[in-house]
């Protein structure tokens, strides 16, 4: 035990491992209670008086649990009383708000630290753009925006009725919904019975993803692409998948449960479905799994390399996402049990019959709950690897290999292998690699020694932000510091990262620097805005460009070596105008770029047009000061923005439409309100 | 029957006095009248045509029904497809304007009838709907309009947009919102609505009159007696199942109107709404299930907690004021709207009007969308008598169809396509579409447009969008004819200020 005064290490909080209402149908409430192991942190006090209850408003996380439909709030959960502490938390009780505030508390903060530990940094909400008339930055439409820090997302466990749940980056917020269920089978709840979202471990932790890969790629949000927004969707289920099923008492009831057939392949896709199950939509990308046939057995899906190219249905192509990193995950699993197979069967694959031996029990729940934090983890830090904007599950792909083969050098589970061949199955491919072989999937390495006159400039910023940045723990205080760096403190000497870029712009090393980054900045503001883009923002005397973030990673690998990375992400933006031939053919319009608008207005005469994105993700080596890779997704890659174009053109959906502007709700409440939409247990009239 | 009066042919009129639908069917025998049938005269809350004012549609049906000899209008019956307000805004009592009308009978859906149990249950739920409808953009404006609009942050000016919008698709059941009418409370708790008001005063004026009102059922034969000789007409709709619900194309290939575009599938009572609804129709005693989902002291009333150092310092701080969520709850109300109206439209009396003779139907399916439309193939109809008896179904009926009243003023969902559009295969097929242009988005879809001038070849009638001009029609040689058809077809149009009529034989 630490000295007296030290706090603990952690918080032991119970909640329920499945929907409460999908525990029935399995027969067994035993394995419905999971205990989460939370990091401690100083909670927030009712009020300043000393002995005030706690609430639940951390580093990270603000829960106010009020319910407009109701009329109610319901009162803050004390963490920190003494008789909740010595318990781990509530008992799980669907019936007691607190309990529901607890549970979110505890999925959300695992999930947060999951995601801080394969990231090697502390996590950011993705900041609020407030209006900053003070600033001496003036944009060219008259609104100056500067980044403000969001420290906590707001949380509301009750804030709908709703079989729905979202985040909204606009609020920063997180809002769950409950509901009378009536589902299409009635063992499985009791009709007129309430379900609660907040109280599901997936969708929490699936709406926690949402906000947190917001906070890393804004521009994730943009449906730009098929993938785009499957991409948030799939990656969202993923999180709340693996980490669901890195808890091993979770699968140990499970597993016991299967009584023998070791080669049931389909053991884990088809808990992976189940899982899902009460929560409607959420549990629908999993649908790519497999599903139950007429005889009421769990068939796991064959994929077909064809799925790629014909699915292009959000929901269908982000399951196709979520089957092949699960069988990724499936697969390592099975190479890592046969050795315990082989010996608990004697070679022959066959248990006698009976209760499995809890040991065996014990070693596989193990193996796949550690599988499982493993590919999460790479799942994770892939995203540093990720451009920008525009993410293709090809590009996503790349970003695995490379970041797993710059952590790990001797993949002697297979995980590589095991996901480019999940991806190759469902005719994922990356465009523009020569073949599926590693060397070539992973993103090049900027060749070392080339460039270096441009790289050391900003490697040696980047080592001043290091040692600035580097040893604070307050995120506030990183923020501020990294947007310090982004701007050029007037007061301090250092430099400033868009005075650094002016420089270059301004030298003779602009070409190459253009080139690396995929940016553009034309000689003048006439130039720039003739190619349609804006002028004078971050820098008065060159194209606008926007720095996504700044962040210090710095990440331990298997065989003891550190890696100290500085991630840095550019962006720009252009409008691009088209027109349609004779014979039905878009092109470019070349000749009417516009510098898009804040308030979406365009030029007379542009009828077709798109908000067209380039930019870039920067990998430094802190240690020798290299440029390691440049990600880039090039602002003047015409093939891109036609596939844009085509894809986003005649893409609005139309009931909601006909009577709702589609500015009108979307705005309100963000893209991801309607997105499940979905409520279990409310058939389609399939076959009618 | 005397041979000369056997009907021979029907003209119908189309009245161009907006966004509703209002068509006076005059049967003929010889060239002469025989029967008068109106189906609807309803128009947009609130809107009118500066062409065409109402008082000129009115002038005209009077003109039209009375007889040489008399003062009074007579018709011989009147149909209310179903109870929204651009049908049927004119039988409301406060215009009085059937007030002075012979009314021989009303038909209508037997959704409408009374004595049906399952009719009154689906009236109640809808009426709950709309007031829950009501309520939810009341307080959406509510909350709107503490904020001036100047200083309206995008996303309240589109929380105000996604209330106006609320409270449009109020307007089918004739809600104003601002004046807070439309719907009134009576003694006994019930709450009725205008439209309700106006199908009771039309049924009351034809009960006072004449025959009262028929209640039909789909698969039936509206019985001979109450028609002309010459004439039958088939019932197709509403549909007696959960079809009823169906609004929606289904998805992906069975998708089965037109276009691509993706749809999601409600249901009224659906788990989603029925907290919603319970919300907005309690009347808040201690007593009542209001929905909440805890025991009664679980929580603390906002208005009491509005009194807490914690909450005022966090939930009602000012610069937080961003991340209220006072009103998400209440974005429901757009399924629930949309599911409204989906389900009032499907409750529409669906009639094939068939001139015996040539064999010639007329389509006029109020406003049905999908779940109608694929109900209607469950039927079979017996017709005919002795020897001479046969069976008719409605791909028949359909492949017959010589005029389509376009459903639901051309929207995406309410013309079905393989079990529909695509089965009217007669050359001679003419499709009317009583709209005013910029109504709303989507109406007139743009696939289904195309559709319908490919099957119609061009002799597409829409009554009052200047984008689509009747007058043109005749003016100008329609491409997909030949000059010999063009010739026919304007021979059987009339194109009018106040009307347009067409002449099936």
């Amino acid at each position: 035990m630490g000295n007296p005064g030290t706090p603990p290490a952690c918080r032991w909080l119970r909640g329920y491992a499945l929907d409460p209402g999908v525990s029935l149908s399995f027969g067994s409430y035993r394995f419905n209670e999971l205990t989460y192991q939370v990091r401690w942190e100083q909670l927030e006090t009712r009020t300043k008086a000393a002995g005030a209850p706690s609430v639940p408003t951390g580093e990270y996380v603000e829960i106010i649990d009020i319910d407009p439909a109701s009329g109610v709030v319901y009162e803050p959960v004390n963490l920190n009383d003494p008789a909740v502490l010595v318990q781990d938390g509530l008992e799980p009780n669907v019936g007691n708000p607190q309990f529901h505030q607890q549970m979110v508390y505890a999925v959300m903060m695992t999930t947060i630290a999951n995601f801080e530990q394969a990231l090697g940094r502390k996590l950011m909400w993705s900041a609020n753009l407030v209006a900053d008339p003070g600033s001496a930055r003036r944009r060219r439409n008259g609104i100056p925006l500067k980044p403000s820090f969001v420290q906590r997302l707001r949380v509301y466990p009750h804030a709908l009725r709703q079989g729905n749940a979202f985040y909204d980056p606009e609020r920063k917020a997180l809002l769950f919904g409950y509901f009378q269920s009536r589902p299409a089978s009635r063992q499985l709840q009791l009709p007129g019975s309430t379900v609660f979202t907040c109280l599901s471990h997936d969708i929490i932790a699936h709406e926690t993803t949402h906000a947190i890969l917001d906070g890393i790629h804004r521009r994730y949000i943009d449906g730009t692409h098929p993938d785009t927004l499957a991409f948030h969707e799939a990656f969202s289920d993923l999180v709340a998948l693996l980490q669901h099923f890195s808890f091993p008492e979770v699968l140990r009831g499970q597993i016991a449960q299967t009584r023998g057939d070791l080669e049931q392949q389909n053991l884990l896709s088809q808990l992976a479905m189940e899982f899902g199950q009460a929560t409607g939509s959420y549990g629908s990308l999993r649908d790519a799994l497999g599903q139950y046939d007429t005889d009421g057995h769990w068939q796991l899906k064959q994929p077909d390399p064809s799925d790629y190219e014909t699915q292009l249905e959000p929901h269908a192509r982000g399951g196709l996402l979520v089957a092949a990193i699960f069988e990724a995950f499936v697969t390592v699993y099975q190479c890592r049990v046969e050795r315990i197979r082989r010996i608990a069967t004697g070679g022959s694959g066959i248990l006698p019959a009976g209760a499995i031996h809890p040991d065996l029990v014990e070693e596989l729940a193990a193996a796949a709950a550690r599988t499982a934090s493993e590919v999460l983890r790479i799942c994770v830090r892939a995203l540093d690897y990720c451009p920008p904007m525009d993410l293709t599950f090809g590009d996503y792909l790349r970003a695995i290999i490379t970041a797993d083969m710059d952590l790990v050098s001797i993949d002697d589970k297979g995980y590589r292998v095991a996901f480019v061949e999940a991806f190759r199955r469902r005719g994922i491919s990356a465009p523009g690699v020569p073949s599926m072989a590693l060397e070539d999937l992973a993103w090049p390495r900027h060749p070392l020694g080339t460039d270096q006159d441009i790289t050391t400039k900003i490697a040696e910023f980047l080592r001043e932000f290091a040692a600035k940045v580097g040893y604070l723990t307050k995120r506030e205080e990183i923020f501020n510091e990294t947007q310090r760096f982004i701007d050029g403190h007037r007061k301090d000497k250092n430099v400033g990262l868009h005075r650094l870029i002016e420089e270059l712009i301004q030298s003779p090393l602009s070409r190459k620097f253009q080139k690396i980054t995929g940016l553009m900045f034309p000689e003048n503001q006439q130039a720039c805005e003739a190619k349609g883009i804006e002028w004078g923002y971050l820098s008065e005397r060159l194209a606008s460009y926007a720095v996504g973030n700044i962040a210090l990673a710095r990440r331990s690998s298997p065989d003891g070596r550190i890696l100290n990375h500085v991630i840095v992400t550019l962006a720009q933006k252009r409008g691009v105008a088209f027109r349609q031939s004779r014979d039905g053919q878009w092109s470019i319009a070349k000749k009417h770029w516009f510098v898009p608008q804040d308030d979406g207005a365009v030029p007379a005469g542009v009828s077709d047009y798109i908000q067209f994105r380039g930019g870039c993700t920067l990998i430094f080596d802190l240690d020798d000061l290299s440029l390691l890779y440049a990600i880039n997704k090039p602002l003047d890659d015409e093939k891109r923005m036609l596939q844009q174009f085509e894809y986003t053109n005649g893409s609005l959906s139309a009931a909601p439409a006909m009577y709702f502007g589609n500015d009108s709700l979307q705005a309100a409440v963000g893209p991801f309100a309607m997105m499940h939409t979905h409520v279990p247990g409310e058939g389609d009239c399939h076959g009618c | 029957m005397a041979a000369d009066s056997v009907v021979d042919a029907i003209k119908v009129r189309m009245y161009r006095h907006g966004f509703g639908d209002c068509f006076l069917l005059s049967f003929m025998a010889q060239d002469r009248r025989v029967y008068s049938l109106m189906i609807d005269c309803g128009i947009k809350l609130n809107t009118s045509s500066k062409i065409v004012p109402p008082e000129h549609m009115l002038a005209d049906l009077k003109q039209q029904l009375t007889p040489a000899d008399g003062d009074t209008p007579q018709l011989d019956a009147l149909v209310a497809t179903h109870e929204h307000w651009d049908h049927i805004a004119f039988f409301h009592p406060k215009r009085k304007w059937f007030d002075d009308f012979q009314i021989g009978t009303v038909w209508m859906g037997w959704t409408e009838d009374p004595e049906d149990d399952e009719a009154v249950q689906i009236n109640s739920r809808l009426r709950k709907g709309v007031r829950a409808l009501q309520q939810a953009s009341r307080k959406l404006s509510h909350n709107s309009s503490k904020t001036p609009p100047a200083s309206r942050s995008k996303r309240e000016k589109a929380l105000a947009a996604f209330g106006d919008s609320v409270a449009e698709i109020g307007e089918f059941y004739g809600l104003g919102l601002k004046s807070g009418s439309g719907i009134n409370y009576r003694k006994d708790q019930k709450i009725s609505t205008d439209t309700q008001e106006a199908m009771e005063h039309i049924t009351g004026l034809a009960k006072h009159s004449g025959g009262g009102a028929r209640y039909l059922k789909p698969g039936t034969l509206v019985p001979a007696s109450d028609l002309p000789a010459g004439v039958r007409i088939y019932v197709l709709g509403p549909p007696r199942d959960k079809l009823l619900n169906k609004s929606n194309p289904s998805a992906g290939n069975k998708q089965e109107t037109y276009g691509t575009k993706k749809q999601a599938h409600f249901s009224l009572d659906g788990n989603g709404l029925g907290g919603f609804l319970q919300a907005m129709n309690s009347s808040g005693t201690d007593d009542e299930d209001n929905g909440n989902p805890f025991r009664k002291d679980a929580g603390v009333p906002i208005e009491k907690m509005s009194k807490d150092a914690w909450f005022r310092a966090t939930y009602l701080d000012k610069d937080q004021q961003y991340r209220n969520i006072d009103n998400d709850w209440l974005n429901i109300a757009a399924r629930l709207a949309l599911q409204l109206d989906g389900a009032v439209n499907n409750t529409s009396l669906v009639l094939a009007i068939e001139i015996v003779k040539t064999g010639s139907v007329l389509l006029f399916p109020g406003d049905a969308q999908v779940g109608s439309w694929l109900s209607w193939h469950q039927h079979e109809w017996q017709v005919g008598s002795g020897s001479r008896t046969r069976k008719v179904n409605a791909e028949e009926l359909l492949n017959r169809t010589v005029l389509y009243k376009v459903s639901h003023h051309g929207s995406h969902n309410a013309t079905l396509k393989d079990q529909g559009l695509e089965m009217m295969t007669h050359p001679d097929l003419v499709a009317l579409i009583p709209e005013q242009q910029e109504s709303y988005n989507g109406i007139i879809d743009k696939e289904l447009l195309t559709a319908l001038n490919r099957r119609c070849r061009g002799r597409v009638i829409v009554s009052a969008d200047i984008n689509h001009k009747p007058e043109t029609l005749v003016k100008q040689q329609i491409p997909q004819l030949s000059a010999a058809e063009w010739k026919r077809f304007k021979q059987k149009l009339t194109v009018d200020r106040v009307f347009v009529e067409y002449t099936v034989e």
